[in-house]
C-alpha cells in the first residue's frame, strides 16, 4: 500500500513539474540583475522619448574601468595595455577593459546573461537575431544620445549606415565594426581563382581568359596527373579545389560568377534583374550548377570538398596538390598556405607556389581577367560591399559611463585610429608615431617582414573590433606600397581586388548596400521565419547533391524538388517581405548597383 | 584449496572448440577496439611532439616526423594555462574530497535502518535524478548565492551527487552491523562511527567515489562556461575549448556569414595551429590518465559492489 502511495506521489509531482515547465514564463526574460540607467540618458524601449543629445566627449581625467563581452567563443582575449597600441588607448582615454567570452555555446550564454541580468558593460555582437534579442531584453542603451556636434562618428559610418544600422525598434544601438565609407570604391576582396604554378607551366601555361579555359586547364591538370605528375610532396594532383564547406557555397560562388550572376543574397538567393528568388528558380544559376556538375562528373573535384575540414584543406594546399582552386587567398595570413607550400616545395627543390588569377604582379597571369567569363561579352560582378560592415559594439544599460566607452569607440573606427589599428601603437616596435612631410608613418621596419612577435608587441591587429574596413584598407595599402618587402596578400588586395574609379576593372569590389538586412526581416521564431529557415536548410542539404549528381536526369530531378520544396514552403511570402526591403534599401542609397545608371565599371562611357 | 585447484584443472581439461571460437573472437574485438582507442592518442602525441609547420603538411601517425618540444614550451610559458592547472587541480581535489565526505555522510545517515522517514528522505533524494529544475532557475539560485565569479561555485553546488550517494549507501548497508554496535557500546557517536569505523572499511567504494567525482570535476567545462566569466578562474577544458574554437574561427566565422572579413580580423590572431592544440589536450588529460591505474582495482571493486550478496 505505501509503495503505490509512493508511487502516486511520485506521478504528481512529475505532472505537476510537467506543467510548471511547459508554463507561460519561458518566454518571458525580464532582467533580474540591477538595470541601473546609463548616466548618459533613457534605456531602449519603444515608448520612451528620444535622450537629448551629448555636449561632447566625455573628460578623461578620472580613471574607467568597463567590461566588454566577446559573443564568439573564438574571440582571443589579450591584455589590456600588454602591448603598445591598448596602453596608448588606455592612456589617452584613461580607461581599463576587462574582456570575457563564452568558452562555447554562444547563444545559451548571452541568452542567460539577457535573461539574469548579469551584464557587461560593453559587448561585441552579430547583427540581426542576436541583436535583437538583446533590444528585447532591454539590454542596450541606443548610441545616438552620446554622438555630439563634431563627433568624427558621423563622418565615419553616414547617415545611411546609421539607418540601416538600426533595430526593428527604429534606434541604433550599435557602432559597426568594419563598415564602409559612402562612395562606389570599396576596398579589399578576398575569394578569387587560384592557380598552382607548377601544374601551370607543367600545362604549357595556357590562357585562362574565360571559364572554359579554366575547365581546360583543369581538365589537362587531371591528364599530367594521370600520366604521373606529382606534386613537389610526391602527393597526387587535384585537378579543382574550393574552400570547405559543407554546403559548397563557395563553389557555386565561383561558377556563378563566371556566369555573370550577381552577388546572391543570404547564401541562396539571387537579384537578377532586381528580383529576388530562389537560386534554382533562376535559370542562369542552374546553369552555373549544371557547368559545375560537368566537372563533378569529368572528375575534377570529388566531394572532399564537402567534408574537408580546415586542417584537411590546409594539408592539401601545402603539399601543392590543387591545380586550380577557388579560395580565399587573404587565408595566407593566417593558415600560410601558400608561405609553407613555397618554402617546402623550395627545400625540395620543386618550387611551387600558388598565385591569383589577374595579380598585376605575377607575369603569367596578370593579363588574364580576374573573374574569367563564359563568354568575352560576359559582365562578371566583383563582391559587394555592405556599409553596414559585420558586426557591432554595444553599450549595455548596466555601464556607469556609456560616453566614456562610446568616445572610445568611435575613435577606434576613426581616420586617426584606423592608422593605431594596422601600425600598433607608437611606442611599439612597427612605428615610433611620427610621420614624413607628406603625413606617410615612417616604419622601424619593412611591412613585409613584420613577425608576428613584432605585431603583438604593438598591438597591430589586435584591437579590430571596432574598426573602420576603408580607412585601415587604405593605411594598410599605403605601408605596404611603400615597404621594400610587400605582403602577398595585400598587394593583391590593393592591385586587384579593390575597386579604382580611375581605372575600374570588371570584377572589383564594389559598395552598395542593396542585401543589407534582408536577414532581419523576418522574424525567426514565426511561421514564416521557420520556413524560411526551413528552405534555407533544405538548399544547404540539397545544392551539394545537385552539383555531385551522377546524371543529367538525376540533376534535372533534384532541382525540381527543390524547386517544389521551397514553393511549398512559403518561398513567395518571403520573397514577398525581402523584395520590400530590398527596394527600400535601393530607394534609401539612391540607385542599383548593377543598373546602367550606376555603371560601376564605367563600361558606357 | 585443493579441491579448488582441481575443479579449475578440470574446468581447463574440458574447453571445447566454440570456447576456443569465443575466446579468438573475444581477443579479436579487444585488440580492435584497443586500436581503436589508443591510436588516437598516440597520434594526438606524436602531432603534439611534432613541429608546427611540419604538422601543416598531414601524413603524422604515431611517431612524430620533426620531433621537438616546443610545442610544451610554448604552452608551459603561457601563464593562462598555469593558472587554468592551478584550478584545474585545485577544484578537483577540493571538490572531490569536499563531495566524498558530504556525499559519503548522507549516505551513511541513509544507510541507517533507524533514521525516522528514511524511506521519505530516500524519496526525496531521488527526485533530482529524474528531475532538474532547468538551466535558468538554476542560474538565478546561483547568482543569489552570489557564487557567479567565485571559485565555491565549483565545488558548493556539486557536494553531493545522489548516484554516488545510492553506490555509497548500498556499500555501508553492506557492512556488519556489528560493528556499530560494538562501536556504540563503547561510547561512540555517530560521527565517530563514520569517520572511525565505517569509512576505514570501505577503502573500494570511497576510491570509486573519489575517481568518479575526480573524474567529473576534472572533465567539467559547463559550469565554468556558464557562470565564471572572470578569465583566472577559468580551469583547464575552458582553455582547451577556447584553442579548439580559435583554432576554427575562420570556418566559424565564414559559416555564419563573415567570410569576408576573415583575412583582416584573422591578422592580430596567433594562429593555434593543430601541434599547440594537441599539445594542450595532452598535458590536460595526462594527469588524470596516470591516477587512474591506481585507482583501478578500487573502481571494478566498487562498480560490483551490492551485486553479489553474501
Amino acid at each position: 500500500m505505501s509503495k503505490k502511495i509512493l508511487a502516486l506521489l511520485l506521478a504528481l509531482v512529475m505532472i505537476v513539474g510537467v506543467f510548471a515547465a511547459c508554463g507561460d514564463g519561458g518566454n518571458n526574460s525580464s532582467g533580474g540583475g540591477d538595470n541601473s540607467t546609463a548616466s548618459g540618458g533613457d534605456n531602449s524601449g519603444e515608448d520612451s522619448e528620444p535622450a537629448a543629445k551629448s555636449t561632447g566627449a566625455d573628460p578623461t581625467d578620472e580613471h574607467y574601468d568597463f567590461t566588454l563581452y566577446y559573443y564568439y567563443d573564438w574571440q582571443q582575449l589579450k591584455e589590456w595595455g600588454a602591448d603598445a597600441f591598448s596602453k596608448f588607448m588606455a592612456d589617452k582615454f584613461n580607461v581599463g577593459i576587462t574582456f570575457s567570452k563564452p568558452d562555447a555555446d554562444s547563444d545559451s550564454k548571452l541568452q542567460l546573461m539577457l535573461t539574469g541580468g548579469d551584464l557587461p558593460d560593453a559587448m561585441v555582437l552579430d547583427r540581426g537575431r542576436v541583436l535583437e534579442n538583446a533590444v528585447q531584453a532591454k539590454a542596450l542603451v541606443e548610441i545616438e544620445q552620446f554622438m555630439y556636434d563634431g563627433c568624427t562618428f558621423e563622418e565615419d559610418v553616414g547617415p545611411d549606415t546609421r539607418e540601416l544600422l538600426k533595430c526593428r525598434d527604429g534606434k541604433l544601438y550599435g557602432i559597426p565594426n568594419w563598415p564602409r565609407a559612402p562612395g562606389i570604391a570599396s576596398t579589399g576582396g578576398n575569394e578569387q581563382w587560384i592557380v598552382n604554378t607548377k601544374v601551370y607551366e607543367a600545362a604549357g601555361k595556357p590562357a585562362l581568359n574565360t571559364l572554359e579555359d579554366l575547365h581546360q586547364y583543369a581538365l589537362k591538370a587531371k591528364e599530367l596527373s594521370e600520366g604521373g605528375l606529382k606534386a613537389y610532396s610526391g602527393m597526387d594532383i587535384i585537378p579543382f579545389y574550393s574552400t570547405n564547406e559543407g554546403t559548397g557555397f563557395r563553389i557555386t560562388k565561383g561558377f556563378y560568377r563566371s556566369f555573370g550572376g550577381r552577388n546572391v543574397a543570404e547564401s541562396w538567393f539571387t537579384q537578377e534583374d532586381g528580383k529576388l528568388d530562389l537560386c534554382v528558380n533562376t535559370p542562369l544559376y542552374v546553369e552555373a550548377l549544371r557547368e559545375a556538375n560537368k566537372w563533378y562528373r569529368e572528375g575534377l573535384w570529388t566531394q572532399d570538398i564537402y567534408t574537408d575540414n580546415g586542417d584537411q584543406l590546409t594539408e592539401k594546399f601545402t603539399n601543392g596538390r590543387p591545380a586550380l582552386a577557388f579560395y580565399d587567398f587573404s587565408q595566407d595570413d593566417t593558415n600560410n598556405f601558400r608561405r609553407v607550400c613555397v618554402e617546402k616545395s623550395t627545400e625540395a627543390d620543386d618550387v611551387t607556389s600558388y598565385e591569383v588569377i589577374g595579380d598585376p604582379s605575377y607575369a603569367d597571369l596578370a593579363s588574364f581577367p580576374q573573374f574569367a567569363p563564359v563568354s568575352a561579352d560576359t559582365i562578371t560582378y566583383g563582391d559587394e560591399a555592405g556599409s553596414p560592415g559585420w558586426n557591432v559594439n554595444v553599450i549595455t544599460t548596466k555601464a556607469k559611463n556609456p560616453q566614456r566607452i562610446f568616445d572610445l569607440f568611435t575613435w577606434m573606427i576613426s581616420k586617426e585610429g584606423s592608422e593605431y589599428q594596422v601600425l600598433g601603437g607608437p611606442d611599439g616596435p612597427i612605428w615610433n608615431g611620427e610621420h614624413d612631410d607628406e603625413g606617410n608613418a615612417i616604419l622601424e621596419i619593412d611591412y613585409g617582414k613584420i613577425t608576428s612577435k613584432e605585431q603583438d608587441a604593438a598591438g597591430a591587429w589586435l584591437w579590430t573590433q571596432p574598426a573602420h574596413a576603408d580607412y585601415v584598407d587604405a593605411f594598410k595599402f599605403g605601408v605596404n606600397e611603400r615597404s621594400g618587402v610587400k605582403n602577398w596578400v595585400v598587394s593583391i588586395q590593393a592591385n586587384l581586388c579593390t575597386y579604382d574609379e580611375e581605372n575600374p576593372q570588371v570584377g572589383q569590389k564594389f559598395r552598395t548596400d542593396q542585401l543589407t538586412g534582408l536577414n532581419n526581416v523576418i522574424d525567426s521564431t514565426t511561421d514564416l521565419g521557420i520556413a524560411l529557415k526551413t528552405i534555407q536548410d533544405q538548399c544547404a542539404a540539397e545544392i551539394p547533391k545537385i552539383m555531385a549528381a551522377e546524371s543529367e536526369e538525376q540533376f534535372d530531378k533534384l532541382v525540381a524538388d527543390l524547386q517544389d520544396f521551397a514553393s511549398k514552403n512559403k518561398l513567395a511570402d518571403v520573397l514577398t517581405e525581402w523584395q520590400k526591403k530590398y527596394d527600400e534599401n535601393i530607394k534609401m542609397q539612391g540607385f542599383d548597383a548593377y543598373s546602367a545608371e550606376y555603371d560601376v565599371y564605367k563600361l558606357n562611357k | 584449496m585443493t579441491g579448488i585447484k582441481e575443479s579449475k584443472h578440470r574446468m581447463k581439461e574440458k574447453k571445447v572448440v566454440s570456447d576456443y571460437v569465443i575466446i579468438i573472437s573475444m581477443v579479436v574485438i579487444m585488440t580492435v577496439v584497443f586500436v581503436t582507442t589508443l591510436y588516437p592518442f598516440l597520434n594526438s602525441l606524436a602531432i603534439s611532439l611534432n613541429h608546427a609547420d611540419d604538422t601543416i603538411l598531414g601524413g603524422i601517425t604515431i611517431f612524430p616526423r620533426v620531433p621537438t618540444i616546443a610545442n610544451y614550451k610554448q604552452i608551459f610559458t603561457n601563464p593562462t594555462i598555469w593558472k587554468a592547472y592551478g584550478i584545474t587541480f585545485a577544484r578537483t581535489i577540493l571538490g572531490a574530497a569536499s563531495g566524498l565526505v558530504v556525499t559519503g555522510a548522507l549516505a551513511f545517515g541513509l544507510s541507517r535502518k533507524n533514521l525516522v522517514f528514511r524511506k521519505f528522505y530516500t524519496f526525496f533524494c531521488l527526485i533530482p535524478m529524474y528531475f532538474g529544475g532547468g538551466l535558468i532557475p538554476t542560474y538565478f539560485l546561483i547568482q543569489t548565492l552570489g557564487l557567479r565569479n567565485n571559485f565555491l561555485v565549483y565545488i558548493i553546488p556539486n557536494l553531493v551527487n545522489i548516484w554516488n550517494m545510492i553506490l555509497m549507501r548500498s556499500y555501508f548497508q553492506s557492512v556488519p552491523d556489528a560493528l556499530e554496535e560494538s562501536s556504540r557500546i563503547d561510547g561512540a557517536n555517530y560521527v565517530t562511527i563514520f569517520f572511525k569505523i565505517y569509512w576505514p572499511v570501505s577503502t573500494p567504494i570511497i576510491a570509486t567515489i573519489a575517481l568518479y567525482f575526480g573524474v567529473f570535476h576534472w572533465n567539467d567545462w559547463f559550469m565554468p562556461n556558464i557562470y565564471i566569466t572572470n578569465q583566472d578562474l577559468k580551469p583547464m577544458t575552458s582553455v582547451l575549448l577556447s584553442i579548439i574554437s580559435e583554432a576554427a574561427f575562420a570556418e566559424r566565422m565564414a559559416a555564419a556569414g563573415a567570410g569576408a572579413f576573415v583575412g583582416d580580423a584573422a591578422k592580430g590572431k596567433q594562429t593555434n595551429v593543430r601541434s599547440i592544440t594537441m599539445a594542450t589536450m595532452i598535458t590536460s588529460i595526462v594527469p588524470i590518465v596516470a591516477i587512474y591505474p591506481f585507482l583501478q582495482r578500487y573502481f571494478l571493486k566498487g562498480i560490483m559492489v551490492g551485486s553479489i550478496k553474501g
